[in-house]
């Protein structure tokens, strides 16, 4: 229920064994750097950290090429579920160093470039075709427009369709008769720009600029590339288009080849190089001499025995001091939990992890999370097709992580769905009694049922209020377990204690009127309720300063009981949501039932809608299940005695994301190349 | 006549609670699907997560579905004989379908600008998608709040 405590080790150690022994609790993977600003001279183990990093970033924009021309399988699903190829760090080690990886970043940084070469040239092609688009029919070569000759030059460029006519007089009578106007009008009525090129003698230069700049001309620089005429540019660089695109094309093909060659390898190189990074980056986090270095980890007490065992066989070159953590210390939270309740730690740190020393929730919720989520999926049937898919990909899948937590979850959130929908009747909503042909099972289906949602709700809504008082009251048990095991009596008094008794009274009061309970009774059940008034009236204010402050205080505290009363009608959704999942099972079927009497295929018909209906149902439903189960223990349980506020614990160890690192080579195991 | 008249007023009632609620989560989805769209033309790879929050404010429309379902039951107009259904107990169905129709329209708005604020804030944080989840769902409550006393009210009228 506690989190671990833990140990703060400080290791000083000869630099000449400083890289093999931190290899070492890298591998051992039970160690959290205890961060420290680097002292001493540094320069050294910087270097070596910028090497690898170098490499790094070679590794990432081989990949960043690569990948997206990549179409092997990457095991995606596998992935996601944490199940990666297992190897060793020499064999890992092994296959980076044969790599020839600046052989491969070099070929690829050649390919990129030349890629970028011919895009760049593409692009330009295009927009020289747009240009020459609006100059056909210019009967002159072109490097009249671009450089002219000795005594001729040209100037092409944009008029809006307005001044056309305008531009053409002035100029013809201006140019007349040395020069040449050729005005290109565009085709499509709603261009706004005309072109116009102009072939005029050198010195008549300056009045062709005035009269263009009279009728809003703009110029349009042409590429000095262009020399012949239209047609046979055009001819020409529709070709080397051609050409340009095979070319791209056979470097993309080429490309994907060494993708599929290469990206495996990388990805594993890449694991390898942030291994060996992580490792190389700790050296700097420690204060340094001349000779040794001294870092400080922490490291789950209950662990310290087999760390010492792993530094063992430096005990000439090493120095090592173990430590509680001091106050003003914060150190990490390990969770400890026995293995039927590790499943469930994903929700603890999605809430927020406990504080180092706090209560961990984990196990506490987790019976009522997977009781809850039986509830709201509430159907035998959609229980089985869940617990059955999980149970496939768990089987399938070497899980590991957060992915295995949550395969677990379903697992059992779905065993209690089955529980829950045989007590209810519900499988595959009211499949049993909808379909004739399914009769048979309706006296083994009715042998265990012992209330129905649909029918009586207000049973299931009983059952679910009174799960809430259960786990509230459970909730402030823990508080008051807590504060007792902090010394803090009084608040385990007053402020759990005031409450449960309080708490306690008023159920007996409502028991006692709605006749659940004997009326004779009533005097004792009103005296445990103002018994419990008294309490918090007396203790709520034992902060305030001043007797009226106090006594206010107290008074109102009091009021927080409607908090209670809604944390308690919170749980209402176990009843909706179970109500939900079976209500629109019972509708499908229904539907199903009314179809499959279309003649001929309606057999065919009904068979679809009821499956499609009941998967959508059970996507529906298994995700409402999931989010109001856990919102129950995060807002009405949590709330009674945890406040998270810690930091997960985060060693140093092989942390990789396509292969995982063991410590002997799997039998039967693919080597990697 | 007056038995047709409760029979339809019961009808009325479960077309309310349809039918509103249905609005409610196709508004709330909406809102949180055009949020959606916006994160993942940055960051398509977001869908599934974008996707679960999206889906959030559907629930609405399940709970008026299912309300009016156990309305036009209680009529006796879902298989077997019309049941007879006075004028005042056609009207007390129609009441009790208030609920669901007015709280799951509003809540399904409202858990729908939720949703659409935590599709953003998943877009700089996904790690905290416990929390992105759980803030849609505290408006959800009063959905469920809503449902309840349809069904309690439902359940309360005799025929």
């Amino acid at each position: 229920m506690a989190v671990l405590p833990v140990k703060k080790v400080s290791i000083t150690v000869h630099r000449s064994v400083e890289e093999e022994v931190f290899g070492k609790v890298q591998a051992f993977g039970r160690c959290e750097v205890v961060p420290l600003v680097s002292q001493g001279d540094v320069s050294h183990a910087a270097a070596r950290l910028a090497e690898v990093d170098d490499t790094l970033a070679d590794v990432r924009f081989a990949l960043r090429f690569l990948e997206p021309h990549f179409s092997g399988g990457g095991g995606g699903l596998a992935l996601l579920f944490g199940d990666k190829p297992q190897v060793t760090l020499p064999d890992l080690a092994q296959m980076s160093h044969n790599l020839g990886l600046p052989c491969i970043v070099q070929d690829l940084r050649e390919k990129e470039r030349r890629l970028n070469e011919i895009r760049t040239e593409k692009s330009l092609g295009v927009s020289v075709q747009n240009v020459l688009q609006h100059l056909e029919g210019f009967p002159y070569p072109l490097v009249l427009l671009t450089e002219g000759t000795a005594r001729v030059q040209g100037i092409f460029g944009t008029v809006a369709c307005g001044n056309m006519d305008e531009a053409k007089r002035l100029l013809s009578s201006a140019l007349q008769p040395l020069g040449e106007i050729f005005p290109f009008i565009p085709k499509d009525p709603k261009e706004k720009e005309g072109h116009i090129a102009l072939v005029f003698p050198r010195e008549l230069y300056r009045q062709v600029e005035e009269l263009l700049a009279g009728v809003g001309f703009s110029r349009t620089e042409l590429p000095g590339v262009l020399e012949d005429t239209v047609e046979e540019e055009q001819r020409r660089f529709s070709s080397r288009a051609v050409e340009l695109a095979a070319q791209e094309e056979a470097l993309i093909s080429a490309t994907r080849d060494l993708a599929a060659r290469w990206v495996p390898d990388l990805r594993h190189t890449l694991d390898y190089l942030s291994v060996v990074r992580d490792r190389r980056s700790t050296l700097l986090q420690g204060m340094r001499t001349e000779q040794v270095l001294m870092i400080s980890l922490w490291c789950p007490a209950p662990e310290v025995p087999r760390l010492q065992k792993v530094l063992e066989p430096f005990s000439q070159e090493i120095d090592v001091a173990l430590a509680d953590p001091e106050e003003g210390e914060t150190p990490p939270t390990v969770f400890q939990n026995s293995s039927w309740a590790e499943p469930f730690e994903p929700l603890t740190k999605l809430f927020g992890v406990p504080e180092y020393g706090a209560i961990d929730p984990t196990a506490l919720m987790a019976p009522f999370f997977v009781l809850f989520f039986g509830m709201c999926f509430g159907d035998g049937g959609y229980g089985l097709v869940t617990g059955g898919l999980a149970f496939y990909l768990f089987k399938k899948y070497r899980m590991t992580g957060d992915a295995r937590g949550y395969v677990l979850m379903i697992m059992a959130g779905s065993v209690s769905t089955i529980l829950y929908g045989a007590l209810t009747g519900s499988w595959f909503g009211d499949m049993i009694d909808a379909f004739p042909f399914l009769h048979v099972f309706q006296p083994l289906k009715n042998s265990v049922t012992i209330m129905d949602p649909v029918k009586d709700p207000m049973t299931v809504l009983k059952v679910s209020l009174a799960l809430g008082v259960v786990q509230i009251f459970f909730g402030l048990f823990v508080a008051l377990y807590d504060n007792v095991r902090k010394g803090s009596y009084m608040a385990a008094f007053s402020d759990q204690g005031g409450w449960l008794v309080f708490l306690t009274g008023l159920i007996l009061l409502g028991g006692g009127a709605s006749g659940a309970l004997p009326a004779e009774g009533m005097a004792i059940y009103q005296g445990v309720a103002a018994l419990g008034a008294l309490i918090l009236f007396l203790t709520q204010g034992r902060e305030k300063e001043g007797i009226f402050r106090k006594a206010l205080s107290g008074a109102l505290s009091i009021y927080s009981v409607s908090s209670y009363l809604g944390d308690v009608l919170s749980y209402s959704r176990l009843l909706a949501l179970g109500m939900a999942s079976a209500a629109v099972g019972m509708i499908v079927n229904m539907l199903a039932v009314l179809i499959s009497d279309v003649p001929y295929v309606g057999w065919l018909l009904g068979a679809v809608l009821f499956v499609g209906g009941h998967l959508f149902s059970i996507a529906v439903n298994v995700l409402g299940a999931f989010i109001h189960s856990l919102r129950l223990q995060y807002v009405e349980f949590f709330s009674k005695f945890y406040g998270a506020g810690g930091r997960i614990f985060s060693p140093l160890r092989y942390d990789t994301k396509f292969v995982a690192i063991v410590d002997r080579e799997p039998e039967g195991a693919q080597i990697i190349s | 006549m007056e038995q047709i008249t409760g029979t339809m007023l019961a009808v009325l009632g479960a077309a309310l609670a349809a039918g509103w609620s249905a609005s409610g989560s196709a508004i709330g989805i909406g809102i949180a699907g055009e949020s959606g769209a916006g994160v993942m033309t940055e960051d398509p790879g977001k869908f599934g997560l974008v996707l679960l929050l999206q889906a959030l404010p559907g629930t609405q429309g399940i709970y008026g579905l299912l309300t009016a379902f156990f309305a036009i039951m209680k009529v006796g107009l879902l298989g077997g004989e019309p049941v007879a259904v006075s004028l005042w107990q056609g009207l007390g169905i129609l009441f009790a379908c208030l609920p669901v129709a007015i709280g799951e329209y509003t809540s399904g708005i409202a858990q729908g600008k939720t949703s659409a604020a935590s599709i953003q804030m998943i877009a700089k944080r996904p790690e905290e998608m416990g929390k992105a989840i759980i803030m849609p769902a505290m408006v959800e409550t009063y959905a469920v709040l809503s449902l309840l006393m349809s069904i309690i009210l439902l359940n309360s009228i005799k025929i």
